[in-house]
């Protein structure tokens, strides 16, 4: 009786443990349209109304919030972007420090927050490396030039995001089999 | 706020250091002189002098702080707010509009179009900060001739650059909306192009100017005064340096809708003024009741005239 509970308590780990790497993965998946969505907005803010860096952290990480001009309103459009894991306060913290009169350099603030930010999205260290730069992509005096250096971060996103899609399914397949597997052949070696 | 955080917010958190000093001087600081390889001069007081690198004020030469074209470019990109796209059509111009309510000029490598106007500077090498005044009651001895039998007179400000013109139009703007001794507050458009009159920040206006005047912040002058006519009914439209054909158009077009019309001009005299041909149309219509004509007598700053609409002058030479 003691070896089939314990058989069934490795089985249950194994399938836990694949459950949370699937997890995992959808999580970047979001994590990455999330990403794509917030550097449209940026680019789109760039292009239309022109306002600086700073105001366009702040206009986005309201929307990302779901807060329509005030931040605090919440609407429809929440529902939608609910899963901002956060993105949309760091957002809101980034433009207020960049416009807090202390004067702080962008690539700093940018660096800092998105840090404190990143660890816990699940995104694979190359694409948080493409995060992090982006205080590098800005600086352009031409604003068509400066919205597709911002529109190319969520270009990138996006590709990132429908090639993960696109692998998804097998690889949750294989990291399922693969985990409930080596349960079973654990059960198997205990007993 | 601290005296002398309006200044210092100029600068990066990296190089407030060197500026606090100067900083302090905000009250008279007039100017700040940035130039790439060349020692930082700072005006103030009506004397020159240089910065040291430790950051005191120093009249030797010798002893200036020369700054790095690093430097210069962190304080421009701070200036734009690492933003330098939004500033495009202003740096086209040759200037920008810092928070605070200070103009940059900028001056460095002109782009340009292919039919030879400006497109952008690139590589900027020099910037002016001017450092703008608020100075509340700095018109009261002209308000009683702003009015003729409580009628709101339309006025033209001439003076040389430098002189308070904008300092004179933004006290004129606070104490006609909220109202004076004189008459009670009227409404104000104010159209403030280069965002030096009332230093707005996300349209808030940083210094005031009057509880009933409603700011028309980076909008061009011509348009914006006509905006202001068409949809908020102003008694009095103000606009800081008159330069354009289009101005003085909208200028015209404000005054026959019945507003009055508060503005500045470069110049030394109402001759001077009067005899350009861009400005014929305002004087031949008879625009303005009273001209201000401002000037410098050694180190001080002077009304050198005060004159009606047809140029007699009605009090000479005082003190603001």
């Amino acid at each position: 009786m003691l070896k089939l509970i314990g058989g069934c308590i490795v089985m249950a780990g194994a399938l836990g443990t694949g459950v949370c790497i699937c997890v995992d993965r959808k999580r970047r998946i979001e994590m990455l349209s999330i990403l794509q969505r917030a550097f449209f907005w940026m680019a789109g803010e760039i292009a239309y109304s022109r306002i600086s860096l700073p105001e366009v952290f702040t206009e986005t990480g309201r929307r990302l919030q779901g807060g329509f001009g005030t931040g605090e309103r919440k609407t429809l459009w929440a529902e939608e972007c609910r899963k901002d894991f956060g993105l949309g306060e760091i957002l809101l913290r980034t433009g207020q420090r960049l416009q807090d009169g202390s004067g702080q350099d962008m690539q700093r603030v940018w660096q800092e927050e998105m840090s404190r930010f990143l660890p816990h999205t699940g995104l694979l260290e190359q694409e948080k490396a493409f995060v992090l730069s982006f205080a590098e992509a800005v600086g352009f005096q031409d604003g068509a030039r400066q919205q597709e250096a911002v529109a190319e971060f969520s270009y990138r996103m996006q590709e990132r995001a429908l090639a993960a899609q696109k692998q998804r399914k097998e690889a949750d397949k294989i990291t399922m089999t693969f985990c409930m597997a080596c349960g079973l052949m654990a059960v198997i070696l205990l007993l | 706020m601290e005296a002398g955080e309006n200044v210092l917010r100029l600068f990066p958190e990296q190089l407030r250091f060197r500026w606090r000093q100067v900083a302090r001087e905000e009250a008279r600081l007039q100017e700040i002189r940035l130039r790439a390889q060349r020692p930082v001069l700072i005006y103030a007081g009506n004397s020159e002098w240089y910065l040291e690198e430790t950051g005191a004020l120093t009249k030797d030469a010798a002893r200036a702080y020369v700054l790095e074209k690093e430097e210069l470019g962190q304080i421009v990109r701070h200036i734009c707010r690492y933003s330098l796209y939004a500033y495009e059509e202003e740096l086209r111009k040759g200037y920008v509009s810092a928070d605070g309510g200070f103009r940059v000029g900028v001056a460095g490598e002109v782009i340009l179009h292919p039919d030879q106007t400006v497109k952008n500077i690139r590589c900027i090498s020099s910037i002016n900060i001017r450092i703008a005044h608020e100075r509340k009651g700095a018109a009261q001895k002209l308000i009683p001739f702003l009015y003729e039998k409580e009628r709101l007179q339309s006025c033209l400000i001439i003076s040389p650059p430098g002189c308070g013109k904008t300092t004179l139009l933004r006290d004129i703007v606070r104490q006609v909306s909220d109202g004076n001794a004189c008459a009670p507050g009227k409404t104000v458009g104010l159209v403030d192009e280069r965002c030096e009159i009332a230093g707005c920040f996300q349209g808030i206006p940083g210094k005031d100017v009057g509880m009933r005047t409603d700011v028309l912040d980076g909008c061009p002058k011509a348009e914006g005064m006509m905006m202001l006519v068409r949809s908020m009914s102003p008694a009095l439209v103000a606009a800081d340096e008159l330069g354009s054909a289009a101005d003085v158009e909208a200028l015209l077009q404000a005054v026959k809708c019945g507003c009055s019309v508060a503005a500045t001009v470069h110049g030394t005299s109402l001759e001077e003024v009067g005899g350009k041909p861009l400005f014929a149309p305002l004087f031949q219509n008879r625009i303005f009741g009273r001209f201000f004509v401002l000037g410098k007598r050694g180190r001080e700053f002077m009304v050198e005239a005060v004159q009606d609409g047809d140029g007699r002058v009605l009090r000479e030479a005082f003190l603001c």
